[in-house]
C-alpha cells in the first residue's frame, strides 16, 4: 500500500500537534513554525492530489474495526483539491496578515492566535476528508469555537460584540445540526455516510416515513445555513468580517463557511442522496432563498457605509451563487456550485487583505470618503484590490467570468422557469456587482481637490505617520511588504488560472464528482 | 427634531456613523466648531426630553417584538420536534436495521477490546477519532478562556487598573478561616485519591478520563480555597501546567495516529489486551485515560484561577 | 405481602416524596430574593439526589452508583464553599470596602 495513502490522516494529526506545540513557543517562533507547516502541509496535499488523480478515490479506515463499527476517512479527487485551495489560502493569508496582527494583538498572545489557527486548520482538513456524520459535527464544534477565538483575540469593543453575535447564532446552528444528525442516526440506525444511505432509501421506499426524513433533513440544512450565511441569516457577516483582524477576516469568511457548505454538499451526496432532496422539495426552497440572498446582498452592498462592509455584504450574494448551484439539483449545478466555491475563496481573501493596507494610507479610517486616492499611496494593495474586484464583476481573463459561463452552462440543462431565474439573477447581480465594484476602484484611483490643492494638513498626517514607522524596524516593514506581495500574487496567480484554463479544473470537478457519492 | 439627528450625526466619529451616500467632499468641521456644535446639542437635548422618551417608547416596542418572536419561534420548533418524535419508527430489537452496528459493540465488545466498560472501549477503541476531537475541543475551550480573562503584568494595557484587580482580588482569599483549612486538610487527599481511582478504573467501571479529571480538578479547587492560591502555586506552575498539557496532548496525537496508520495500513499493533477485569486491560484505554484525565484536571483548575484571579498560576511568572 | 414487596413500596414511596421536596426546594432557588436562600437551596437539593441514588442502587442492586453519590457529595460541598466565597464578603473584605 502507498505511503501516500496515509497523507490525509498526517494532515490532521499533525495539524493537532502543531497547536499544541504553538501554545509552548513564544509569538514570533509560533508564527514562523505555523508558516513551514503550512508549506509542508500544501506539499503533502500536492501529492495526494497527484496521486487521486492516477488511482480515484481510496477509503482509509482509522482503527482496525472496518466500515460500519469503526471510523472512516475518504480521500478523492474533489476533496484533495478543495483541500489544496484551502491550504494556499490559508498560507496567504496568514503570512500576508502579520503586519496587523502585530497591532491587533496582545503580545503575550499571538502564540495562542496561531495555535487556534492550526486547530482551524485540524478541522477543516477533517471536514474536508471525513466520511462519517459524527466526526464532522466534532470538528465543526471545534471550528467553530476557533473562529470564535480568532475573531474575540482583536480586544476592542466593537469585535467583541461581533464575535458575541457571531457565537450565538454559531451555537444555535451547531445546535440544530445536531438535532439533525441525532434524528437521522435514529432513523437509519448508522453514523458512518454509505450505510445510512441505504438505509434511507430503504426507510424512503415507505410513505409514511417521507416526511419524517424530510423534517431532519431540513433541520440539519437550516443549522448549517444559519453558519454558512444563507439569505435571512446572513446578518451576522458584515460585522463579524468587518471588525476583525485581517487574517482573521479573509479566514472567516473564504475559509470557514465554505467548510460548512463542503460538509452540507458531502451529506446531501453521500448520505442522504441526490434523488431525495429533489423529491422532497428541499432543494426549491434552497435555491429560492439562495435567489433572494443574491439580490438582497447585492443591494445591502450598494448603501453599505464603509468598504468592510461591502465586500461583507458582497460575501453573502457570492454564498448565494453556491446555494444557488446546490437547488439546481443536477451533477452540471453541483460542479457550478463546488467552482465557484474555490473562485470565491481565493478571491474574497485578496479582498479582505488588501482593504486594511488601503485604509492604513488613509489615516486609518475605512470610510469611502477617506479612502479616495488611496491606490495612489498605496500602489501594491491598490493593485491587488482591483485585480480581485474585476474577478468578482466578472470580467473576462478573472475566474468571475469562468464562474458566470459555467453557471449559464448548467442552467441551460434545466427546465423552463429556473433556467430564466437563473440567467436573470446572473444578469441582475452582475450588474449591481459592477455597480459597487466599480464605483469602488474608480473612487480608489482618483485623487481628490484636497490632496492635489493643498498639501499642508496631509503632510502632518504624513509625517506622524513616518515618525511613527521610523521607530519601528524599516527592515520589518520591508519583510510585511514582501510577504504580502507575495501573498497576493500567489492568490492572483490561482485567480487567473482559474480563469484562463478553467477546464482543466471543470474536468478534475467531474472527475471528483463521479467518485464522490 | 430632524436638526438633532443632523448633529449627532456630525458630532459622532467616522467609525460609528456612516455618512457616506452622497459621498461628498466638503472639509470636515474644525475643532472649535466641532465644541460649538455639541454644546448646541446637548443644550438641546435638555431642552426637549421627548427625545428621549421617543427612544424609550422605540425600545420597549422593539423589546416586546423581539420577545414575541422568540416566544413564538421556540413553540414551532418545540411543536416540530415533538411530532417529529411520535412519528419515529420503532428503535429496538424489532427493528434489526437499526441496531445493526450497537450489535457487534455489546456482544463483541468485551473480547475486541478488552474492556469490560463497554462505553470506554467504544468511545477510545471502536470511535476514537471522535474522542480525539473532543479532547481537542476542551484544548480550544481554555486557549479561548486565556485569551479573555489571562492578565500579563509584562504587557498590561492600563497598569492601575489591572494591578489593582490582583491586589484586591487575592485580599478576598479563604484561607484564614480555620475551619474551612482544617476540612480542606481532612479532605482533599480524599478527593484527589477518589479522582485517581475514578481514572484508572475507566475500563472496568464508570469512570474514565473525562470524569477522573474532573474529580481532581475539583479536588485542586479545595486545595486552593482552604490553603490559599500560594501555597498551590507553589506545586501547579504555569511551566508545570503547560509541559502537562502539552505532553498530555500530543501523547494523544501520536498514540491514536499510531494506532489509525497501523490499522489502515494492515500492520500488527503490538497493544497487549490484557485480561478483563484487571487494572492493566484494555490495550491502549488505560493510557489514554490518564492523559486526558490530567488535561481536564488542569483545564479545570485553570478556568477556575483565571476567572478568580486572571492568571493560571502565578502572576510572578506571567 | 412478602418483606420484599414491603420494602420496595417503601423504596418507591420515599423516592416520590423526595422528588416532591425537591420541586419545593427548585422553586424557592428561583423565587427566594437573597442569594443566601438559593445557596441554602441548591445545598439541600444536592442532599436529596444523594439521598435518591443511594435509595435507588439499593433497589435495582447496583452497587456501583454509590460511587456516583459520593460525587455528588463533594460536588455540593465544593459548590457550597465557593459561592459562598464569591457572593459572601467576609469580615476582613468588608473592613477593606468600608
Amino acid at each position: 500500500m502507498e505511503f501516500v495513502r496515509n497523507f490525509p490522516l498526517f494532515t490532521i494529526v499533525l495539524s493537532l500537534f502543531s497547536s499544541a506545540l504553538c501554545m509552548m513557543l513564544s509569538g514570533k517562533k509560533a508564527r514562523n513554525y505555523t508558516i513551514i507547516y503550512e508549506v509542508v502541509l500544501i506539499f503533502l496535499l500536492a501529492m495526494t492530489v497527484c496521486f487521486t488523480n492516477s488511482n480515484g478515490c481510496f477509503t482509509y479506515t482509522m482503527g482496525e474495526f472496518p466500515a460500519p463499527w469503526g471510523n472512516e476517512i475518504r480521500a478523492g479527487l474533489l476533496e484533495s483539491v478543495i483541500a489544496l485551495i484551502f491550504a494556499i489560502v490559508l498560507f496567504s493569508s496568514v503570512t500576508a496578515g502579520w503586519h496587523f496582527l502585530k497591532i491587533d494583538i496582545d503580545e503575550s498572545k499571538i502564540n495562542l492566535y496561531y495555535s487556534l489557527i492550526n486547530l482551524l486548520t485540524a478541522a477543516l482538513m477533517a471536514i474536508v476528508w471525513t466520511n462519517d456524520i459524527f466526526t464532522g459535527y466534532v470538528f465543526l464544534e471545534i471550528l467553530t469555537l476557533t473562529s470564535c477565538g480568532i475573531l474575540i483575540v482583536r480586544e476592542i469593543g466593537r469585535t467583541t460584540l461581533a464575535a458575541v453575535r457571531y457565537m450565538v447564532l454559531n451555537l444555535m446552528g451547531s445546535g440544530l445540526f445536531l438535532l439533525g444528525v441525532v434524528l437521522l442516526y435514529d432513523l437509519s440506525g448508522h453514523l458512518l455516510m454509505v450505510p445510512m444511505k441505504k438505509a434511507i432509501t430503504e426507510l424512503a421506499a415507505d410513505p409514511q416515513n417521507v416526511q419524517v426524513i424530510t423534517l431532519s433533513v431540513a433541520i440539519l440544512t437550516i443549522g448549517l445555513a444559519i453558519k454558512s450565511g444563507l439569505f435571512p441569516f446572513h446578518f451576522w457577516m458584515p460585522d463579524t468580517y468587518g471588525w476583525a483582524t485581517p487574517t482573521s477576516a479573509s479566514i472567516l469568511s473564504s475559509l470557514v463557511s465554505k467548510g460548512y457548505i463542503f460538509l452540507l454538499l458531502k451529506i446531501y451526496c453521500r448520505a442522504i442522496g441526490l434523488e431525495f432532496i429533489s423529491r422532497s422539495g428541499i432543494e426549491a426552497v434552497v435555491f429560492v432563498l439562495a435567489v433572494c440572498g443574491i439580490i438582497f446582498g447585492s443591494f445591502s452592498a450598494l448603501y453599505a457605509g464603509n468598504i468592510d462592509r461591502m465586500v461583507a455584504f458582497s460575501s453573502a450574494a457570492q454564498t448565494g451563487y453556491i446555494y444557488m448551484g446546490l437547488g439546481m439539483g443536477t451533477i452540471a449545478g453541483l460542479t457550478a456550485a463546488i467552482f465557484q466555491i474555490i473562485c470565491h475563496a481565493v478571491t474574497k481573501s485578496l479582498l479582505f487583505l488588501s482593504t486594511p493596507y488601503l485604509a492604513e494610507a488613509s489615516s486609518n479610517s475605512l470610510l469611502f470618503k477617506k479612502l479616495q486616492g488611496s491606490a495612489h499611496r498605496e500602489k501594491t494593495a491598490g493593485f491587488f484590490f482591483t485585480v480581485a474586484s474585476l474577478s468578482m464583476v466578472g470580467i473576462p481573463i478573472f475566474a468571475g467570468f469562468s464562474m458566470k459561463v459555467i453557471f449559464a452552462d448548467a442552467a441551460a440543462g434545466l427546465g423552463g422557469s429556473r433556467f430564466l431565474t437563473v440567467m436573470g439573477v446572473l444578469a441582475v447581480s452582475s450588474l449591481l456587482n459592477a455597480m459597487y465594484f466599480i464605483r469602488t476602484i474608480v473612487r480608489i484611483y482618483s485623487k481628490s481637490e484636497r490632496e492635489e490643492k493643498s498639501e499642508d494638513p496631509d503632510s502632518e498626517n504624513k509625517s506622524e505617520n513616518k515618525s511613527e514607522n521610523k521607530e519601528d524596524n524599516k527592515e520589518e516593514i520591508e519583510i510585511d511588504r514582501f510577504s504580502y506581495t507575495t501573498a497576493g500574487i500567489i492568490l492572483t496567480a490561482v485567480n487567473i488560472f482559474l480563469g484562463l484554463f478553467s477546464w482543466i479544473t471543470v474536468e478534475a470537478i467531474v472527475k471528483g464528482l463521479a467518485s464522490f457519492a | 427634531m430632524k436638526k438633532i439627528f443632523k448633529k449627532i450625526k456630525e458630532l459622532s466619529s467616522g467609525e460609528i456613523m456612516s455618512n457616506i451616500l452622497d459621498g461628498s467632499t466638503e472639509p470636515d468641521p474644525s475643532r472649535e466648531q466641532l465644541k460649538e456644535i455639541k454644546k448646541e446639542t446637548i443644550k438641546s437635548l435638555e431642552e426637549n426630553p421627548d427625545f428621549e422618551a421617543i427612544v424609550e417608547r422605540q425600545r420597549k416596542s422593539f423589546n416586546l417584538l423581539y420577545y414575541s418572536f422568540a416566544f413564538i419561534g421556540s413553540v414551532c420548533l418545540i411543536g416540530v420536534l415533538l411530532y417529529l418524535v411520535s412519528m419515529l419508527p420503532r428503535y429496538g430489537v424489532e427493528n434489526p436495521r437499526t441496531v445493526e452496528v450497537v450489535k457487534r459493540y455489546v456482544e463483541n465488545g468485551l473480547e475486541e477490546t478488552g474492556a469490560v466498560n463497554i462505553v470506554s472501549g467504544m468511545i477510545l477503541d471502536y470511535r476514537a477519532f471522535d474522542t480525539l476531537g473532543e479532547s481537542h475541543v476542551l484544548f480550544t475551550a481554555l486557549i479561548c478562556v486565556n485569551i479573555l480573562l489571562r492578565i500579563d503584568i509584562k504587557n498590561m494595557r492600563s497598569d492601575y487598573e489591572d494591578y489593582y484587580t490582583i491586589k484586591r482580588d487575592v485580599y478576598y482569599d479563604m484561607s484564614h478561616d480555620g475551619v474551612l483549612r482544617l476540612a480542606a486538610f481532612v479532605f482533599s487527599p480524599c478527593i484527589l485519591t477518589f479522582g485517581i481511582y475514578i481514572l484508572l478504573n475507566g475500563q472496568i467501571s464508570p469512570g474514565g478520563g473525562f470524569s477522573g479529571g474532573a474529580v481532581l480538578g475539583a479536588g485542586l479547587i479545595l486545595m486552593s480555597a482552604g490553603f490559599g492560591f500560594d501555597k498551590v502555586d507553589k506545586i501547579f506552575t504555569l511551566k508545570i501546567n503547560n509541559i502537562v498539557t502539552f505532553s498530555a496532548l500530543t501523547f494523544y496525537s501520536f498514540a491514536k495516529g499510531y494506532v489509525f496508520f497501523t490499522g489502515a495500513n494492515g500492520i500488527e499493533n503490538h497493544i497487549p489486551k490484557g485480561t478483563p477485569g484487571a487494572i492493566l486491560s484494555g490495550g491502549l484505554i488505560l493510557p489514554l485515560d490518564i492523559a486526558v484525565g490530567i488535561v481536564v484536571a488542569c483545564t479545570m483548575f485553570g478556568f477556575y484561577s483565571l476567572f478568580r484571579r486572571g492568571s493560571v498560576a502565578s502572576h510572578i511568572n506571567g | 405481602m412478602s418483606i420484599n414487596e414491603a420494602y420496595h413500596s417503601l423504596y418507591n414511596v420515599s423516592l416520590i416524596v423526595l422528588a416532591i421536596l425537591i420541586g419545593v426546594m427548585l422553586l424557592k432557588a428561583v423565587i427566594g430574593p437573597r442569594v443566601t436562600d438559593r445557596i441554602l437551596s441548591i445545598n439541600m437539593i444536592g442532599t436529596m439526589v444523594i439521598s435518591a441514588i443511594l435509595i435507588l442502587s439499593q433497589m435495582l442492586e447496583e452497587y456501583y452508583l454509590i460511587d456516583v453519590s459520593l460525587i455528588y457529595a463533594m460536588i455540593s460541598f465544593l459548590s457550597v464553599i465557593i459561592l459562598a466565597a464569591v457572593y459572601i464578603p467576609s469580615k476582613k473584605k468588608r473592613e477593606d470596602s468600608q
